[in-house]
């Protein structure tokens, strides 16, 4: 359910943003202030748990996928604060690294994984459990229910998010600009899988994962200090978000309305009638409540059916386009060179001056290549392999980006925070425009960007290809229909009454996949051309606080360290299993699996703070002071101006 | 006297090399245990003297690692009292930021689990973490970096990522990143555990090194050879958490009857003979070197 850029607008995206920016603003605050700087690795540890959690993919509806978040158990464990920064950090890394979810969209994304789901499930949580003891059946079963909710509630706020777009954002026929659904089709689209699929196998999770924590004796918030006084002014505060979270349900609510309404309503609530609605109309239906007998059912559904069918057949040539295109990936020509080589590799053994005594060998000086790491190949039998190679493939991915920054090229030498301001620009500038021809030019600006850093564009392809085929599914492929772009009509899909691909709704749907296209573009140029660590030190540069730069660093250190883990863990079960595993034991496994990492994660976590602090670490991120920006870092921030000036033109 | 003013006094030059002299840590009658209740030390008394290199020894659980978490300050005992640099070292005396800032400065802890100890993105953002959080200027860092890499022939691999280097490169980037922060004290926890013998031998010459350079150095290691090789005294800790003996090195790997009975020895076990032996033996097929009278 992560939202991608250009999906919604940039208005919205603000919005969730201002209003996730007071809950990542107090949970800093209140963890610094209840826990000190022990709260920051923990909370890189949540969040790594998260990313891993959410790369479990089940199969749900008509052939996409859902996943669980694992936000509210989280939330159970750590409190519901340091859950919704450990869900905001595995986003933000999802958005820079996976391009899964927008980067412009992270403040929706939060808003409804990091903010709506573990306030809502821990809220439903302490309100059922709290009363019974510390291990209880009944405290388990609340777990289950706060996660169901939590997840269901952050599905119904992406659904709100997306389902607005249409209202808020069109042209003046009445054709929307962004998300073209509105809410009568994403709630039900969005909410079915999560109430049927998604959130059980939530619920599963998280009581398999926090009964095995309690087992392992893994400490669980709020326990210890569930009789202290303090204990009725935190479920307060978490009432209170949680009434603030609830606010899409309350929406809703209202909106009964907004599933109801005449055209004649919608006409004098909006000024205008959108064309679509006036030709459904005309073909016999009111509104989009009424649907043909054969299909069976109402309005909404009949909606998703539609959109489905095109899914089908758009996912599968994009997922095709994608695996041709990634099939080759980053150039793989030579294998690795040994880490470790010779004599000298121990050091000469003399002692600096600084350190007593002076030394005077110099020092080995080559750059060995990077030693790549092969993905333990797995059975592609069921879900929990697919899911942990597919976790396995992509950490590794991330750790080998480094190739391509390490190597010489233009953007390569350039200052990080220039980098980060000009790929922040074209982002914004495509998510705004509309014109073809204005798109063009910023995705050639991006590809000659690559050019001259030596980047192959088959690298660039293959990180953005990822994003499309969920696009394609999502937004795109619905798109074409004469349903939402009413037109000449290119493919006759149903004739009574008509639906077909228009060549405006392929018009459309083609904007729409080049606007994501360059965004997803620009943001994956600047991670390959830059260094993890002098990405953080352009955001520190920036604007991003010392918190939130040093979770991000701690928790892309954990993420190695986590996914090794979790391979070992699955590797280890494969070698003790003959024959097929039941989903069921696969699933007890998973939960069991998890709270395993959670523990030894914890544990690691509590050594790695020790080490900081042993080396003077007081809580805030210090950096060594950077040079000032030179002529040429201004010249690619006044060159990306450029060209977001005349694609803005065009 | 506070800590702070401790420290603060005996910051401004360094000790003269080999120097034998004060009371670093003083330990009375410290115990820990952990909040569940399982006990780590009990009941330990000992002091440590600017210029010794102690070697901790004991089998595995015994202890070891919380006594060096101690004297580094992770951890605070909870019978007993323990004095560093002639105060107290408690809980709060280090919550003052200049007090933890100068304590931080001359101890330094080298992990036992590497991976939990390297969790920069690079390995030069590792080395250039501990100088740079106790506040030394740019230039000097940089200076440090360079040459920690070049004692330690980390050279080459400065800007990868610790989760790419092998095992000995891994221990050698964490106690790297110890160094780069020039303490005094260098407590080090299982530094030759899970390195080959040429790596282990690169350790062993590093930490005869820096003892001659008048480091203070803890080590606390169940590897009777390196103890052999770098230590001056010994403190076994027995599998109850006590003190079983604190004398000179060579007089407890003499008490067979003693290192059998903390489990440090098997009935199979033997001596390869005085410590310089030893030390000779480790060396065959390596280079030429000058210590033996050292040892």
């Amino acid at each position: 359910m992560h939202i991608p850029d250009a999906a919604i607008s940039p208005m919205t995206a603000a919005v969730a943003g201002g209003a996730m920016a007071p809950v990542w603003w107090l949970s800093a605050r209140r963890l610094r202030g209840a826990m000190g700087s022990r709260q920051v690795s923990l909370l890189a540890l949540g969040a790594a748990f998260c990313f891993v959690v959410m790369m479990f993919n089940v199969p749900a509806i008509g052939g996409t996928t859902v996943h669980p978040i694992g936000g509210v158990l989280a939330a159970i464990l750590l409190g519901p604060w340091a859950a919704a920064i450990a869900v905001t950090v595995a986003l933000l890394i999802q958005a820079l690294f996976f391009a899964d979810g927008g980067v412009l969209a992270l403040g929706a994304n939060a808003f409804a994984m990091a903010f709506a789901m573990p306030f809502t499930g821990y809220l439903v949580y302490r309100a059922m459990g709290s009363r019974s003891p510390a291990g209880s059946a009944r405290r388990a079963f609340a777990a289950g229910i706060g996660a169901y909710v939590g997840l269901n509630a952050a599905a119904l706020t992406v659904a709100v998010l997306l389902g607005v777009q249409p209202w808020l954002h069109h042209e003046p026929d009445g054709r929307a600009l962004y998300f073209p659904f509105d809410l009568r089709v994403t709630v039900p689209a969005i909410m079915l899988p999560h109430l049927l699929i998604a959130g059980p196998i939530e619920a599963i999770v998280t009581v398999a994962a926090v009964r095995a924590a309690r087992r392992i004796g893994v400490r669980i918030y709020g326990e210890d200090e569930a009789q202290a006084a303090g204990g009725r002014r935190e479920l307060a505060w978490v009432g209170l978000g949680a009434a603030l979270a609830l606010t899409p349900l309350g929406l809703l609510a209202s909106g009964d309305a907004w599933g109801e309404w005449s055209a004649e309503d919608l006409t004098a609530r909006a000024g205008y009638l959108p064309p679509a609605l006036g030709k459904t109309e005309r073909s016999g239906w009111k509104g989009f409540n009424l649907m043909p007998d054969y299909f069976g059912d109402r309005g909404p559904a009949f909606y998703v059916l539609a959109g489905l069918m095109g899914a089908a057949l758009t996912a599968g040539i994009g997922a095709g386009l994608a695996r041709a295109v990634g099939a080759g990936g980053p150039g793989r020509e030579e294998p690795p060179a040994p880490t470790t080589s010779g004599a000298g590799s121990g050091g000469d053994g003399e002692l600096p001056d600084w350190m007593a005594k002076p030394g005077e060998d110099d020092p080995p000086s080559s750059k060995a290549r990077e030693a790549r790491r092969s993905v333990p190949a797995l059975l592609r039998t069921d879900f929990l392999s697919r899911s942990i190679e597919e976790l396995a493939r992509r950490s590794m991915e991330a750790l080998a980006l480094e190739e391509w920054s390490r190597r010489e090229g233009w953007l390569q030498r350039r200052d990080p925070r220039s980098k980060v301001l000009a790929a922040l620009g074209i982002v914004i500038v495509a998510g705004l425009s509309r014109s073809a021809m204005a798109l063009g030019v910023l995705g050639c600006a991006v590809l000659v960007a690559a050019v001259v850093s030596h980047v192959p564009l088959k690298v660039v392809a293959a990180r953005v290809a990822p994003a499309l085929p969920l696009l394609a599914v999502a937004v795109a492929a619905p798109a074409t229909l004469s349903l939402t772009h009413p037109g000449r009509a290119v493919i006759v899909l149903w004739s009574h009454p008509t639906v077909a691909v228009t060549t405006s709704g392929l018009w459309y749907a083609a904007v729409l996949l080049a606007r994501a296209s360059v965004a997803v573009g620009a943001v994956a140029l600047l991670v390959l051309t830059t260094r993890w660590s002098d990405l953080l030190g352009g955001l520190r540069g920036l604007w991003a606080p010392g918190l939130l730069t040093m979770v991000l660093a701690l928790t892309y250190r954990y993420l190695a360290v986590l996914l090794q883990v979790a391979a070992e863990v699955l590797l280890a079960r494969r070698s003790r299993t003959v024959g097929r595993v039941s989903h069921a034991s696969n699933r007890q496994f998973v939960g069991a699996a998890f709270a395993g990492l959670f523990g030894r994660a914890m544990s690691l976590g509590g050594e790695v703070h020790a080490a900081m602090v042993a080396r003077g670490w007081t809580g805030t991120a210090a950096a060594l002071t950077r040079h000032p920006m030179s002529a040429s870092d201004w010249s690619l921030l006044v060159a990306a101006a450029a060209v977001g000036t005349v694609a803005s033109a065009l | 006297m506070s800590l702070r003013d401790a420290l603060a006094e005996g910051s401004g030059s360094a000790p003269p090399r080999g120097s034998r002299g004060g009371t670093l840590f003083r330990l009375v009658s410290a115990g820990y245990s952990y909040p569940d209740g399982h006990e780590a030390l009990r009941d330990v008394s000992l002091a440590i003297l600017q210029g010794e290199s102690v070697v901790v020894l004991g089998a595995n659980g015994c202890g070891k690692s919380t006594l060096l978490w101690v004297l580094a300050g992770l951890r605070f005992v909870t019978t007993g009292s323990v004095e560093a640099f002639g105060e107290p070292l408690t809980e709060a005396a280090l919550r003052d930021e200049g007090a933890a800032r100068m304590f931080r400065q001359r101890v330094g802890l080298v992990f036992q689990n590497a991976d939990a100890q390297l969790f920069s993105p690079t390995v030069r953002d590792e080395l250039v973490f501990g100088p740079l959080h106790l506040g030394l200027p740019p230039a000097e860092i940089h200076r440090r970096v360079e040459d920690v890499a070049r004692l330690l022939g980390l050279g080459r691999v400065l800007d990868r990522s610790p989760y790419h280097l092998s095992g000995g490169e891994k221990r050698r980037a964490a106690i790297g990143a110890v160094l780069t922060s020039n303490p005094q004290v260098l407590l080090l926890d299982e530094p030759s555990a899970g390195l080959d013998p040429r790596s282990r031998h690169q350790i062993v010459e590093l930490l005869i090194r820096l003892r001659r350079a008048g480091k203070t150095i803890v080590t606390s290691t169940h590897d009777l050879e390196i103890a052999e090789a770098i230590g001056s005294r010994a403190v076994v800790l027995s599998e109850d958490h006590v003190v079983a003996a604190d004398r000179p090195i060579a007089a407890v790997l003499d008490d067979l009857e003693l290192l059998r009975s903390v489990n440090l020895v098997h009935d199979h076990w033997h001596r390869h003979g005085d410590a310089a032996h030893a030390h000779d033996h480790a060396h065959v097929g390596e280079h030429e070197h000058d210590h033996h009278s050292d040892a």
